[in-house]
């Protein structure tokens, strides 16, 4: 056990460390020189020089990968060089918008699937069911941000319930905060509760089927009893595996929803830092996005070590 | 095929029809549209649905009937590119990890599990860089992030297959594994992998569209539904058909192909008929 879990966290490092040096390829290395990019062709030498110093160009790209991943260990993501302050400090600002979206995104995501879901599946065939499940194919289908331009259509121009856009930010009073996510967090909920909704509904359908299940009631539990104490446990299972997928999609997904919303979060950050080709802002938010996602797959990991024990026999 | 379009599941029929229509749709515009989609006339701007205008027009005074029937050309062109080149080097990377045991196979499902911490839209923010925004920094992302889903579904189909006894057969005639993996294996998954082209392409389509949308795919003047919806929401106050419209083609086109997937795959959960890929296709 504990050499298996040794092993994965091993395995997790490597990739964190092999994405590192994909993204500051891609990034820093292959665009050619961004002092060059920034003042143009015609800038004179020494300009050109004094620039490259200030940014660190003149050191040799071997030493300003290994500052970018040292730094990055010590908790030091770089120093913007728009806003002339360091990226950790710019990524904690917008954290407080773009964790409160994907977490509420992701509670209204489960919420839903899971009640709906588990709601067809009892009436597994009935028109309630066909119905629902026609609903989820569309909300499957939609894409997220167009679906947030339709909520802004219906709920901020025409009924005025929500505002549009913008983040009054959490010093005004949590509601106006929070009134502000309420949309976005519907759009980027959407389709992740489709998913959820279908997935928990196959699961559940399977697991009534179940042996178990029978002797669960043929031991004297109540048909409401067996569900709760045996099927639904069991159909969670797969649940939890799609629930973890789905927390990367909607961290990669609320990019996109804060730029329909103009929300401030790490996905405006990002877009800005990309047109102001603030290199070291783009680099370091990707790596830890890359690294979030992988930190995520990991814990399910070790879950599903500690839960499943077929899994800690195999080698 | 007429009768066992008539036969087959009503959500195959449905998904059918879809896909059919906007495909013609999307065929038609390359030789016809209404108007020319790139012609500007600042005069007719931001004009209601009328008789000369179906869709009406868009704050330049382009017809947006005729956006949306060219702008369906790009969109699929870049999804069908993207998703050819995941399959394309995913799935023989799937079946050469389930030919060969060792270090082989675990060097493409590691690989594949690397890839997967890279959703589409970040390694377009990372392309990007290099290529300028762009379709082919469109297609190049979502085409990178189909490599790792195809070759963990090619390889996850391809295993139980080697261990029938028709591959044990080939093995003792002395075929080699390449030819096994493809006169034998390739054909015994081939029904699951179209299945998997079907959703990868709806998911493709989605990409595109919110590549385009923030900036990172097609650019101006190429028209595609995503470049159309981010210029509408601009004026969706006041004209909010624009946005209405780009985006039911692209939800009417991914519902067709989610449908035709799930009819094919035999979880019709549409109807609950229970009906395989074989059933539709081999009668």
């Amino acid at each position: 056990m504990a050499q298996q879990v040794a092993r994965r966290i091993g395995g997790f490092l490597a990739a964190l460390l092999l994405a590192s040096l994909v993204i500051f390829t891609a990034v820093e290395v292959l665009p050619g020189d961004s002092a060059q990019m920034i003042l143009g062709t015609e800038a004179r030498p020494d300009t050109l020089a004094a620039l490259r110093h200030e940014m660190g160009l003149d050191q040799p790209v071997t030493q300003r990968y290994a500052d970018w991943v040292a730094g990055f260990v010590q908790g030091d993501l770089g120093t913007s060089r728009t806003y002339s302050l360091s990226v950790s400090t710019l990524v904690a600002e917008r954290l407080v918008v773009s964790v409160p979206l994907a977490l509420a995104a992701l509670a209204f995501a489960v919420g839903t699937g899971l009640s709906l879901g588990i709601f067809a599946a009892l009436r597994r065939n009935s028109l309630i069911d066909h119905a629902l499940m026609g609903l989820t194919q569309i909300g499957i289908a939609v894409p997220n941000f167009w679906f947030a331009m339709v909520l802004v259509l219906v709920f901020a121009v025409n009924l005025r319930i929500f505002p549009a856009g913008g983040f009054p930010g959490w010093a005004q009073g949590g509601f106006a905060a929070m009134s502000s996510l309420v949309l976005p967090t519907v759009a980027l909920a959407l389709p992740q509760a489709a998913i959820l909704a279908r997935i928990v509904r196959a699961s559940l359908i399977e697991t009534l089927h179940e042996d178990y299940m029978r002797t669960a009631r043929a031991k004297g539990l109540s048909h409401g009893q067996a569900i709760r104490r045996h099927a639904l446990r069991n159909a969670m299972i797969p649940v939890l595996t799609i629930m973890g997928l789905q927390l990367a999609f909607l961290l990669a997904g609320a990019i996109i929803i804060e730029n329909v919303f103009a929300l401030p979060g790490l996905g405006r950050l990002i877009f800005q830092a990309i047109q102001q080709r603030d290199r070291v802002v783009v680099m370091s938010i990707v790596l830890l996005l890359v690294g979030t996602i992988m930190l995520i797959n990991l814990a399910l990991e070790l879950i599903y070590l500690a839960v499943d024990p077929r899994l800690r026999k195999r080698n | 095929m007429a009768s066992a379009f008539n036969t087959s599941p009503i959500g195959f029929r449905i998904g059918a029809g879809l896909v059919g229509l906007l495909l013609a749709t999307a065929l038609v515009s390359l030789f016809w549209t209404p108007y020319d989609p790139a012609m500007i006339v600042i005069a007719e701007k931001l004009k209601p649905i009328s008789f000369a205008h179906w869709l009406g027009t868009d704050h330049f005074g382009r017809d947006t009937l005729s956006m949306v029937m060219r702008g369906g050309v790009i969109s699929i062109v870049v999804a069908c590119a993207a998703v050819a080149l995941g399959a394309g080097i995913g799935v023989p990377l799937g079946l050469i990890a389930a030919a060969r045991d060792g270090w082989l196979r675990r060097l493409v499902l590691n690989g594949s599990d690397f890839l997967f911490a890279f959703p589409a839209l970040l390694t377009a923010i990372l392309l990007q860089a290099t290529l300028g925004p762009g379709m082919m920094n469109a297609i190049l992302a979502i085409g990178i992030f189909n490599i790792p889903v195809f070759a963990r579904v090619t390889h996850g189909a391809a295993l139980p297959i080697w261990t029938k006894d028709f591959i044990m057969a080939s093995r003792i005639a002395g075929r080699r594994d390449l030819v096994i993996s493809l006169r034998h294996v390739l054909p015994n998954i081939g029904s699951l992998l179209i299945v998997q082209l079907t959703v990868q392409m709806s998911l493709a389509l989605i990409a595109e569209a919110a590549l385009s949308y923030i900036g990172l795919g097609v650019q101006p003047p190429l028209p595609s539904w995503g470049r159309m919806l981010s210029e509408a929401q601009t004026f969706i106050a006041v004209a909010p058909r624009l946005a209405l419209v780009p985006g039911l083609a692209i939800l009417l086109f991914v519902l067709g192909l989610n449908l035709l997937g799930s009819a094919m795959s035999g979880r019709n959960d549409l109807t609950g008929e229970r009906r395989g890929f074989d059933a539709l296709f081999r009668r």
